[in-house]
């Protein structure tokens, strides 16, 4: 048997096992809508430890990672920072949506929001940038899926159609089982992910130069300008110290408000899981570490032209096929990769079908369970079909796909948080911020040349955001307090 | 240690941990040598704040934990 028969066998083999465990688990949840969306709130540490970290790290971390190692150098470093820096105020934010949630029946976060602050438009205006911002997302783990799966089977099977196998199988399981199945499924492929990324990340240095130091020395000596904080733009230019601090600042803002993540705080069994959580995220953060290392280790294994299209995303899947591993490590490697992908499309895929339904239909028609439920199945296909079409079509960087989703997305963050925090914040307020911040957002991306020190325009975005909601929440009338108090002290006051 | 000096202290590791992995906070640590476990001091300097808000975490959890009343879901006090 050929060496790329072995490999795909191997990942052949990871696909059934992952559509087995998906099937067989959803089995055991309940058919209605909560079962659905939160999977009847019962996740326990190891699975929710797992579901966050899976569904984070993505094949934007384990393709777009390397890939930025590889052409940016310490560019990429941004993405280091941003975890934690993220997800260190979750611990404290996450338990008081729990609190919201287990109080007053909420499953999405527009419904946290529109519950402090009564607005349809809003409910509407979140749903809708909600889906904007997962559809680039969406689109990146397909495209990555099909990278992996087209360089191991030396283009035997193209990227197209290696994303619609890959996403064929994701949409049979989502479809199938909702959250439970994302959950089982995730904590399989997140162990999976884990142990061969650090594999790898330290045999492949130690193999092509000798070790982790001895490579840097290299970088160091014969192309230093990779290792000069901020790094390189994507054409080979110093990049700007604002896009770089910008890019952790909207990424971290942006991190916790993504759905798919923000739901989970609905999901947990208890804050104490929550809070677990949050606290062992970090743990997560430093499996980068090899996934770069084996990104720098492709600057003098890897020439440009040996990549499909000269694509840097597809750096970690050729180097790998170029060392002289055993097949079946490869694969298993590769699955590795593959799962990373498919582990969070079906969590944005389910989130997106979730969000559209709960906070885009359901303020304006009240669905039955059954109804919503088969509604829900029908915009999982629609969502996986546009951004399947995006995958196959456009050949944006997976990073830059992944930034320009955090843009969007960030734009929750201030809603939220006033919901919860700040007593003084009114209905018009929170409508005129999200209004003229996603429109600044927007502004800024089509127009990049009109950034103020180079600033992410989600950052440029939030800012506007900030201002609108203070101001205009000022200029009103206050809220009710005891509605205000709902949600400031959900638990009572002690 | 009470919940209020432990979020107090959070809060400063937070904001350090941000400076420190932005701009200005790596201009001064923007450098390749030493190398720490063969990693340039500079990913060593990111990847050491992910360690530090990792323990600092491990603390907040430990005290705020034992505020938790047993068996309730209750964590957040007023503060």
């Amino acid at each position: 048997m050929e060496r790329w028969q072995v490999v795909t066998g191997v990942l052949a083999a990871y696909l059934a096992v992952t559509l087995g465990i998906g099937i067989v688990s959803g089995r055991r949840a309940s058919k209605s809508v909560t079962g659905y969306v939160a999977g009847d709130r019962n996740f326990g540490l190891l699975v929710m430890y797992f579901v966050t970290g899976a569904s984070v790290f993505s094949a934007f971390a384990f393709l777009g990672g390397p890939g930025w190692a590889y052409s940016r150098g310490a560019a990429s470093f941004y993405i280091l920072a941003y975890g934690v820096l993220g997800m260190m105020p979750w611990y404290w934010v996450g338990q008081k949506v729990a609190d919201t949630g287990r109080t007053q029946g909420f499953v999405t976060q527009a419904q946290l929001i529109t519950g402090r602050f009564p607005s349809r438009f809003l409910s509407i205006l979140i749903a809708v940038l909600s889906l904007a911002a997962f559809v680039p997302y969406i689109t990146l783990q397909m495209r990555g899926a099909g990278i992996v799966i087209e360089s191991v089977t030396e283009g035997h099977i193209p990227l197209w159609a290696g994303a619609a196998l890959a996403y064929g199988i994701v949409l049979i399981y989502v479809l199938k089982s909702g959250v439970a199945a994302v959950g089982w499924t995730n904590t399989f492929q997140g162990i999976f992910m884990v142990v061969i990324a650090w594999t790898l990340g330290l045999y492949l240095p130690w193999k092509i130069y000798g070790g982790i130091g001895p490579m840097f020395e290299r970088i160091a000596a014969e192309r230093p300008e990779l290792l000069e904080l901020p790094g390189l733009t994507s054409s080979g230019d110093p990049w700007s110290w604002g896009a770089y601090t910008s890019a952790i600042v909207v990424s971290a803002v942006g991190l916790s408000m993504w759905p798919h993540l923000f739901m989970k705080a609905f999901t947990a069994k208890d804050n104490r899981t929550l809070r677990r959580t949050a606290m062992l995220f970090p743990t997560f953060q430093l499996f980068l570490i090899p996934v770069f290392l084996i990104g720098f280790a492709g600057i003098f294994f890897v020439s440009p032209d040996q990549l499909p299209g000269g694509d840097t995303d597809f750096v970690l899947p050729v180097m790998i096929l170029m060392t002289d591993l055993p097949a079946i490590v490869v694969g298993l490697f590769c699955a590795g990769a593959l799962s990373a992908s498919m582990s969070t499309g079906d969590a944005l895929l389910h989130a997106a079908a979730s969000v559209v339904v709960e906070d885009g239909v359901g303020p304006v028609r009240k669905l039955s369970d059954a109804s919503a439920t088969r509604l829900m199945r029908i915009l999982v296909v629609v969502v996986g079909v546009v951004s399947y079409w995006f995958a196959v079509n456009q050949s944006s960087s997976l990073v830059l796909l992944l930034l320009t989703s955090y843009g969007i997305i960030a734009q929750l963050a201030p809603p939220v948080i006033a919901a919860l925090y700040w007593k003084r914040a009114t209905t018009a307020g929170a409508v005129a911020g999200m209004v003229a911040g996603s429109a600044a957002a927007i502004f800024f991306f089509a127009f990049p040349e009109l950034r103020v020190l180079d600033l992410h325009e989600g950052v440029l975005g939030l800012g506007v955001h900030l201002v609108v909601l203070i101001g205009v929440s000022l200029a009103t009338s206050p809220q009710d307090p005891a509605h205000v108090r709902k949600f400031t002290e959900p638990t009572g006051a002690a | 240690m009470t919940t209020r000096g432990v979020r107090l202290g959070a809060t400063v590791v937070y904001v350090a941990a941000f400076l420190a992995t932005t701009w200005p906070g790596l201009l001064f640590v923007n450098r390749v040598d030493p190398k720490i476990l063969g990693l340039p001091f500079h990913m060593a300097w990111i990847a050491g704040w992910i360690v530090v808000v990792f323990v600092t975490l491990l603390v907040v959890d430990r005290v705020e934990s034992a505020d938790d009343v047993p068996g309730s879901d209750r964590g957040e006090g007023a503060g």
